[in-house]
């Protein structure tokens, strides 16, 4: 390759870039939900899904959501995008999409979060109604427990993935609150899936029909020698 | 190696190189799966026995009647079970496993030893070992009744002399936190919590399952292990807020998450209220002390026939 500098610095270059979607926990901090306020913050996450026992399980890094346990008969591998949003008055908005194969196949899903108080519920969008959770503590040893705070987690048992509302003083009617737009594609939230495949697939062929000519220019300049 | 082969060879390598890093970058899906420890199906609908008006300690065990304890199995049978959970193996006890199968008992039947050093179960531990799924030694009583290094000493030799899946029972928090939790998941072929939303003021049927998915979905998460829980069920009387309707409410909605998980228990256990200082205790049951069937069990009946 010390022949080819451009060549090499191109084949780093394409090596480095990482598709999109494809680091294992990613973040990108903006205006994720169209129509927020300028003050909104959030967060965009990729969790990756392991086999855990009969259930699939990935830890999240930067939302409310510390970890995720799905129960998806089938599905032995594969990852969630988790957006969040923390609106200026304080409420947190979350949607957690996967791709079809993986959203059709889960028949629970429990997610684990780090709340600040035990007074917070999570709404869940629904099959059009609004279903409200009041999260489970639970006390688990703090070096077993995800949570640095002091080993305590917060549990809800939800239908699946979706829209969710993290609350701290709930409003008495749940469906008042606005239904962040439902999208449960990966591939459309951050390019994933098999989307990402076609940027190293082309990066592939390329460096093959570099290599190729490489190969046969260092064989012509042997024989020459010879 | 001619030049023509050094060429070939090299090409060869840039082509595995290409192909490699097609494999890291762009197969979403493919990698290592990790293996799901062995255990027991429970795929059948099971139920934790124990005789009526006994306690499970090697004497009270002992004054369970055969007759007494095949009229029980009989109904426990025609309600739908398929699967049992014993706790004892003394006297007539030790003989439930095969009794079980002979009326047609064909889910998984796991086989209790209450008192890890008792002789007389594990001599009919063995001799049941045909006719049972797996072993559960010790029930809440780690490092109480017996030490940790006592029960695993007895369910090694227990795993090793009949080839099947050995396990012990504690409250699923002690799985979770406690000087105990590691031993568990590391000595458990597989995990068989006790976990009842009673005890975490859980009272609402709904509210009740979310708590039992909760702790079970933590725990698989945490532990990586097949995770069934021993003991699920409300009390039906004893205690405000109970009844048999939440009963039947409780065990429809805890079906639904497919947790897996036996239904606790058989029958009404009367001495758990004197003993235990609880009066729910003693109203656990889907049979009442007498033989009388409660409303989940016509509820088992109807949604059988629809099935």
């Amino acid at each position: 390759m010390k022949r080819f500098p451009a060549a090499a610095a191109m084949m780093g270059a394409l090596l480095a870039v990482p598709p999109a979607g494809a680091s294992s926990v990613g973040a990108i901090n903006g205006t994720l939900f169209s129509g927020g306020s300028a003050a909104d913050t959030g967060a965009r996450e990729r969790i990756e899904l392991e086999p855990a026992g009969t259930l699939l399980t990935g830890r999240a890094r930067i939302s409310s959501v510390e970890r995720i346990a799905l129960l998806a008969p089938g599905v032995d591998r594969g990852h969630l995008l988790l957006r969040e949003i923390e609106l200026a008055d304080g409420r947190r908005s979350l949607l957690l999409s996967a791709a079809p194969r993986i959203a059709s196949k889960i028949e629970r899903a429990t997610l684990f979060m780090r709340l600040p108080s035990a007074h917070w519920v999570v709404d869940e969008s629904a099959g059009g109604q609004v279903l409200r959770h009041v999260p489970q503590r639970i006390a688990a040893d703090a070096e077993l427990a995800d949570s640095e705070a002091n080993g305590e987690l917060f549990a809800v048992a939800v239908r699946g993935l979706g829209p969710f509302w993290l609350l701290d003083k709930p409003t008495p009617n749940a469906a008042a609150h606005p239904v962040p737009a439902e999208e449960h594609s990966a591939r459309t939230l951050l390019g994933a899936d098999a989307g990402h495949a076609w940027l190293p697939i082309a990066a592939a062929l390329l460096l093959l029909m570099l290599a190729h000519a490489g190969s046969a220019w260092v064989h012509r300049t042997e024989g020459r020698n010879d | 190696m001619t030049d023509a082969a050094r060429c070939w060879f090299g090409r060869l390598r840039a082509v595995a190189l290409m192909a490699a890093a097609l494999g890291v970058t762009a197969v979403p899906g493919v990698g290592t799966r990790t293996a799901v420890p062995s255990g027991p199906s429970f795929s059948a609908l099971t139920i934790g026995y124990h005789p009526s008006g006994q306690a499970p300690s090697t004497r009270g065990a002992a004054a369970a009647g055969r007759d007494g304890i095949e009229r029980d199995l009989r109904a426990l049978r025609n309600a739908g079970f398929q699967g049992l959970v014993t706790y004892a193996a003394a006297g007539p006890l030790g003989g439930v496993p095969q009794l079980a199968r002979e009326l047609g008992f064909q889910g998984t039947v796991i086989m209790g030893i209450w008192d890890p050093l008792s002789a007389e179960e594990w001599d009919q531990a063995l001799a049941q070992a045909r006719y049972v799924d797996g072993y559960c030694v010790g029930n809440e009583g780690l490092g109480v009744r017996y030490p940790p290094e006592v029960l695993e000493q007895r369910m090694a030799q227990l795993r090793s002399a009949t080839g099947r899946p050995v396990t012990t029972s504690e409250p699923i928090d002690r799985y979770l936190r406690g000087p105990h939790r590691r031993w568990l998941i590391a000595h458990s072929d597989w995990l068989f919590p006790i976990a009842h939303p009673y005890w975490a003021d859980q009272v609402e049927p709904r509210a009740a399952v979310d708590w039992l998915v909760a702790h079970h979905d933590l725990l698989v998460a945490r532990s990586g292990r097949a995770v069934v829980l021993k003991e699920a069920g409300v009390p039906t009387a004893g205690v405000p807020g109970y009844s048999e309707q939440a009963q039947v409410r409780f065990f429809a909605l805890l079906e639904q998450t497919r947790v897996p998980f036996v239904h606790f228990e058989a029958y009404d256990q009367p001495w758990k209220s004197v003993t235990r200082g609880h009066a729910a205790e003693a109203y656990w049951g889907l049979f009442r002390s007498d033989g009388a069937p409660k409303e989940v069990v016509s509820w088992l009946e109807s949604r059988r026939a629809t099935r």
